[in-house]
């Protein structure tokens, strides 16, 4: 099933054209990657899958029911975490929990709350007043606090953003397991190496457009056109020479040489190396990171 | 009416967290009513303007309470950057609004209470005619509600920059309504303004029990219902304008 099917959609504010024409499909269990420079237009697409802000254009189906006449339905099954949100400082974590468990008319309030609370380990703030807690443990709070309502879509807006290495690492361990228990992630992130652990699919947003829709590998393979290859040998210096021909860049780490080249020139760099003499060691194709793959497109504009 | 409850329960935390909130039910009616008993004590006119004057303040505070509320809830959602969030769940607008009128309620019966009785303790007051005492109240109540509502759309499109603005008009609007004192000092376009807006003629039926004061029941309740239209659809505009603009589920 897909849980969201958008086609068409545009927002403009006054002049600015935030999104031009938008259309996408993300399926159930997905964990879509939805990244993009800064003022692409991935918070505004976000903000009006959630029924915050009003498109100009479009058509929208979201778990499979019209966002124009069902927004109630569609709110009760998704929730957010945004990296720029908040809490109201002076309550406690259990309050603020309690808040929107009511909100989302929580069976089982207070059990449902210690269940989101040990998910995100926090248990052992529960009565403290969010203005002591560190930003990362805010951060766990606004995600227990996603997880009340047991969502089928969860958006994630730069979730970790400002957080630390292992606070990052916790939460990024929650997404993942969430993704395997079949729950709907639109995630976006300016770390491409945490989308790249994560997610399962990629949507690249520019100037409101977007520019490329895949799985990570496929975005991956699209920039083995111009791949680096890792090969060692005896007398790497010699073996540089001969190769230099058919490489873009050639740089030498000790024994290992590293070269930037077409996809087609592979077999010729193979034959050369042989050629030389200089007895091979080993063969390899570096996997370029996303993180490579991304600035490549978003350069080839 | 979970959400609603929902609401209440943040507000009240909110409210005991924050314990100077609780002057606004405390030591600010109170200031405001010994402020002027104690002046009026001192000029020592008639017994029934010194009732007037107490009337006056209770429905000044009625007003107040029933319009600052959905105000304060919705900044409160905006400075802590919960309104994302909040707006995200399945509350509703009218949600909202209807949570903070309970809210702004039950303060006011608590002022009400804090404040009759210090008049009848102290200054040997008597509520001349409870329906009329009771009616007057409901009507200055719908008054706040519906001057709420305004305000509440336009802190919705300004955010931040509309808080003096919209604190200040209710004041504004009460000020014209001749709370303990005749509009027939102003000049006469200013009276025929008063005449428009529903507080005038909740005020008017507080002072009648008095002897001062004529109200005209056709035109209360016209004044009431034409600007509670008036004030819904402002306010759903607004909403509708909010949204547009994105002021509502802007991650600052
Ligand atoms: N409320 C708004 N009013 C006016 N312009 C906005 C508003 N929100 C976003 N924009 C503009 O729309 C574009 C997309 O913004 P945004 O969706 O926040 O990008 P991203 O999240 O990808 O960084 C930007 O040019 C931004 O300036
Ligand atoms: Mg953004």
């Amino acid at each position: 099933m897909n849980v969201i099917e958008l086609s068409g959609v545009s927002k403009h504010f006054g002049k600015i054209k935030a999104l031009d024409k938008v259309s996408l499909t993300i399926k159930e269990g997905e964990i879509l990657g939805l990244l993009g420079p800064n003022g692409a237009g991935k918070t505004t697409l976000i903000s009006i899958m959630m029924g915050l802000l009003s498109r100009n254009d479009g058509k929208m189906t979201i778990l499979g029911k019209n966002a124009d006449t069902s927004w109630k339905d569609i709110k009760k099954n998704m929730n957010i975490v945004s990296g720029f949100s908040g809490v109201h400082p002076s309550m406690r974590v259990d309050e603020f929990l309690r808040y929107y468990a009511l909100l989302y008319d929580i069976p089982k309030r207070e059990q449902r709350m210690k269940e989101v609370m040990a998910l995100t380990n926090i248990s052992d703030k529960k009565t403290q007043q969010v203005r002591d807690l560190s930003a990362g443990y805010t951060q766990r709070v606004l995600f227990a606090k996603a997880l009340l309502n047991k969502p089928k879509l969860l958006f994630l807006d730069e979730p970790t953003v400002g957080l630390d290495v292992e606070i990052g690492l916790k939460i990024k361990a929650l997404v993942k397991r969430l993704g395997q228990e079949g729950t709907t992630i639109i995630f976006t992130s300016h770390n491409l190496h945490e989308v790249e652990e994560i997610c399962t699919a990629i949507t690249l947003i520019m100037n409101g457009r977007i520019k490329k829709s895949g799985t990570v590998a496929e975005f991956k393979k699209r920039s083995h056109k111009f791949m680096t290859l890792e090969i060692t040998c005896l007398d790497v210096q010699k073996a540089a020479q001969k190769v230099k021909k058919y490489a873009k860049d050639v740089r030498i780490d000790g024994g290992t040489m590293y070269v930037d080249t077409d996809e087609k020139n592979q077999q010729a760099i193979l034959d050369a190396v042989i050629k030389s003499g200089s007895k091979l060691h080993s063969f390899a194709i570096v996997e370029p990171t996303l993180e490579e793959a991304f600035l490549e497109l978003v350069r080839k504009r | 009416m979970k959400r609603v409850k929902a609401e209440i329960y943040r507000n009240l935390v909110l409210m005991f967290r924050n314990k100077w909130r609780l002057f606004d039910i405390t030591i600010w009616p109170l200031i405001l009513f010994f402020s002027l008993t104690l002046f009026i004590q001192f000029v020592n006119p008639d017994p029934n303007i010194f009732a007037v004057v107490i009337v006056g303040i209770i429905g000044w505070r009625a007003v107040y309470h029933m319009q600052i509320e959905a105000n304060t809830t919705f900044m409160d959602h905006y400075w802590d950057k919960t309104l994302p969030h909040s707006m995200a769940s399945p509350l509703t607008l009218f949600e909202m609004t209807a949570s903070a009128v309970i809210m702004g309620f039950v303060k006011l019966v608590l002022v009400v209470c804090m404040i009759l009785g210090l008049s009848v303790i102290l200054y040997h007051f008597q509520i001349a005619n409870v329906a009329a005492f009771l009616i007057g109240i409901l009507v200055l109540c719908l008054a706040g509600i519906i001057l709420g509502m305004i305000t509440f759309g336009i802190v919705l499109l300004y955010n931040e920059h509309a808080i003096a603005f919209s604190w200040a008009i209710p004041d504004l609007v009460v000020l014209l309504s001749g709370a303990y004192y005749p509009i027939a000092i102003f000049p006469m376009w200013v009276q025929h303004i008063s005449a428009l807006l529903p507080p005038f003629w909740g005020f008017e039926l507080l002072k009648s029990m008095y002897g001062y004061g004529q109200v005209n029941f056709p035109l209360l309740i016209l004044s009431l219902a034409v600007w509670f239209i008036i004030a819904g659809i402002f306010l759903r505009w607004c909403y509708r304008k909010a949204k547009k603009d994105g002021r509502i589920g802007k991650f600052m």
